[in-house]
């Protein structure tokens, strides 16, 4: 794949691209560099890669690590989630309510629920973008959405997750 | 419970101001550095561990570091093989290493700062069989080893996989249909041969400097050509600055090995199996799903474009293409035509599998099946994306039903996994062509507003799917069931 082509998949990815991001960092500030970053490596490396037809995958994949690198370098990764809250504090509150209690799960549990549900990949996907397998995946999504419903009944407390 | 695109915030002008720019500078700056080394992860899955025997124990002592690999028998053909690194104090005697107490939700080590390591080392290889072809992974050129007889290649090649081993860390790998093992000494390191059911071979290379090198031989690599490639590699610890100033020639970037998920806990987090199945529909009532003709103009869902399949030919040959398509194919798939530039047919084999641990695969039944080449045009009016899905639907009374392909033999046998020769159990795409260089293939360029495009896809598929054939033009990969955008957007109909 050349760099132009490379380029407009950037350009009708954004939105997408944005939602991963949203989906583990809550701050605005914070998806952008992630985006900026992941935009960046992705140019640097783009001859390795093998086949362009996973170029999106491939693209996400960078730019979730670039996501988990800004969590890691703000707090320890055992308070990853409870950071990521604790980020959007200055936000807005006009997000939806559903928005709000996908940002209360787990960073692990969010992320594989916006893959999946919203950017519409393949569970086999989601498992190689997130290092992790089709299993784990699977798990992660069904209990994610048992605490969504948790969540959004007003059964689930923050504490209790 | 409904998850949409609209619950999620829309992205903010600045940021999409700042995508906008960085595009624009990285496809404008000529300096861009390109590296030509890549990052592999792979996670290894674990099987059940059962009780077994241990068979080999060897222990490697070097200056620093102590490392150690393990096979441990599970059942009749069932092999576990470990890994582990720890420090060697007092000339020679183990420090205990750091197990991961499954009781705990503490683990040894970061799994994220693992996953971004970057390690490089030289790799010599001294001896290699001159029509071997090399997997790399895309991780190492070599500049004298390269070799290979075109049309062997699927039996004659080897894949490597190297991985740097921290303290704390064990690798472990299970086999199955294992049918004998045998330990050797390599230079700097040592060696477990593990041969398999079938005739493929693998080895197990734990180097004192702390990595693993793991090599898959196909069948027809001879255990002697196979032992000989081993024993004549060694490794150095290198730079990135020593691999960049080679152009990695006869280097290899080695990612840190990550346990899988499953073997640790993490956090607070502990995965319960749930008989939970996610909602994939592969029934949709006749009006849910819009069909459309080949030559029908529609409406894309969700993109500012319409779209129309001009075009579909059923070949079977390769003749629908041009020259510089054709050629692509022959390089890529060189076993997909005869002789006399026909398609080959399909072979299908049916098996019961063993557990590979107290009983191995076997082939129960298998047969011939006709293919066919399938050629679509599709043209694509303003601000869209190009994308293409053969899709298998059975057209019932009032539903639309997902076919899964099965012929009758395969609905009449018992079986666990089939083998094809050449081709998948499902339609892929062999190529897509974008009206400009084949070497652009696959690629997602959009057209733009007021621009009118024309894009090729091409599928190979079995001659009995041809009754059952539509052609999405919403996903970029196969799909097994209905997505929204498919129903938003619809079908074509490519029936024959």
């Amino acid at each position: 794949m050349n760099k132009e082509a490379f380029g407009k998949l950037v350009i009708d990815a954004q939105e997408s691209l944005y939602r991963v991001a949203k989906s583990i960092l809550y701050s605005d500030e914070d998806c952008k560099d992630a985006i900026s970053e992941a935009i960046t490596k992705g140019f640097e490396k783009l001859d390795t890669l093998k086949k362009d037809k996973f170029a999106k995958t491939w693209l996400t994949r960078i730019l979730i690590n670039e996501c988990y690198d800004i969590l890691r370098e703000s707090k320890n990764v055992e308070d990853i989630d409870a950071h990521t809250y604790e980020l959007g504090y200055e936000e807005p509150d006009n997000y939806s309510e559903l928005y709000e209690a996908i940002m209360k799960l787990e960073v692990d549990y969010r992320t594989a629920i916006v893959l999946y549900y919203i950017e519409g990949y393949k569970i086999k996907e989601i498992a190689s973008m997130v290092d992790s397998t089709e299993s784990a995946v699977k798990k992660r999504l069904a209990r994610a959405r048992e605490k969504l419903r948790l969540y959004l009944e007003g059964g689930l407390k923050d504490e209790d997750r | 419970m409904k998850i949409d695109k609209k619950d999620y915030p829309k992205i903010p002008d600045d940021i999409r101001d700042v995508i906008k720019s960085q595009v624009e500078n990285q496809i404008s700056n000529s300096e861009t550095k390109v590296k030509s080394v890549s990052k592999r992860r792979f996670v290894r899955y674990a099987v059940a561990a059962l009780a077994g025997t241990l068979l080999v124990g060897t222990t490697v002592y070097a200056a620093s570091k102590l490392i150690s690999i393990t096979t441990e028998k599970k059942g009749e053909y069932g092999l576990e093989t470990k890994v582990t690194v720890s420090e060697n104090v007092d000339g020679g005697e183990e420090k205990e290493n750091v197990d991961v107490d499954e009781d705990t939700t503490e683990v040894p080590y970061d799994r994220y700062e693992l996953m971004n390591e970057e390690n490089y080392v030289h790799i010599d290889i001294s001896y290699m069989p001159e029509d071997v072809y090399i997997q790399w992974t895309e991780d190492v050129a070599t500049s004298k080893l390269h070799s290979y007889s075109e049309t062997d290649r699927a039996n004659r090649s080897m894949t490597f996989y190297m991985w740097r081993i921290h303290e704390g860390v064990e690798y472990t790998h299970n086999d199955v249909n294992v049918i004998n093992t045998e330990e050797f000494e390599v230079p700097g390191g040592t060696a477990v041969l593990v041969e398999l059911d079938g005739g493929r071979r693998k080895v197990y290379m734990a180097y004192d400097i702390g990595y693993v090198l793991d090599i898959w031989a196909q069948p027809g690599i001879t255990k002697d050509e196979f032992v000989n490639v081993a024993k004549g590699i060694s490794l150095e610890v290198a730079t990135k600055e020593e691999a960049e100033e080679a152009n990695n020639i006869n280097f290899m970037m080695a990612p840190a090995y990550v346990p899988p998920f499953e073997s640790v806990q993490e956090g607070n987090i502990i995965y319960v199996e749930t008989e939970d199945e996610l909602e994939q529909r592969t029934t949709v009532a006749k009006d849910e799903l819009k069909v459309y003709q080949v030559g029908e103009e529609f409406e894309i869902s969700e993109q500012k474009g319409n779209a129309k399949v001009t075009r579909v030919e059923i070949c079977d040959d390769l003749s629908v293409v041009n020259k510089d398509v054709f050629d692509f194919f022959q390089g890529e798939h060189p076993d997909f035509i005869d002789e006399n530039g026909k398609l080959r047919d399909e072979v299908v084999s049916y098996c019961k599998m063993g557990d590979g641990v107290n009983s191995l695969n076997e082939v129960v039944a298998s047969e011939t099946i006709p293919v066919k080449l399938v050629y679509i045009e599709v043209e694509y009016t303003s601000e869209t994306s190009f994308y293409g899905n053969l899709m298998l639907i059975n057209d019932k009374n009032d539903s639309y039903e997902i076919y899964d392909g099965l012929s009758s033999l395969a609905r009449n046998t018992e079986y666990d996994v089939v083998s094809t020769t050449y081709y998948r159990d499902e339609p892929e795409e062999l190529y897509f062509y974008n009206g400009n260089d084949v070497m652009e293939k696959n690629h997602f360029e959009s057209v733009q507003a007021g621009e009118t495009r024309t894009a090729s896809f091409c599928y190979v598929v079995r001659e009995d799917w041809l009754p059952y054939m539509y052609f999405d033009i919403t996903c970029a990969d196969p799909t097994g069931y209905f997505k929204q955008s498919i129903l938003d957007t619809g079908v074509i109909d490519i029936r024959q």
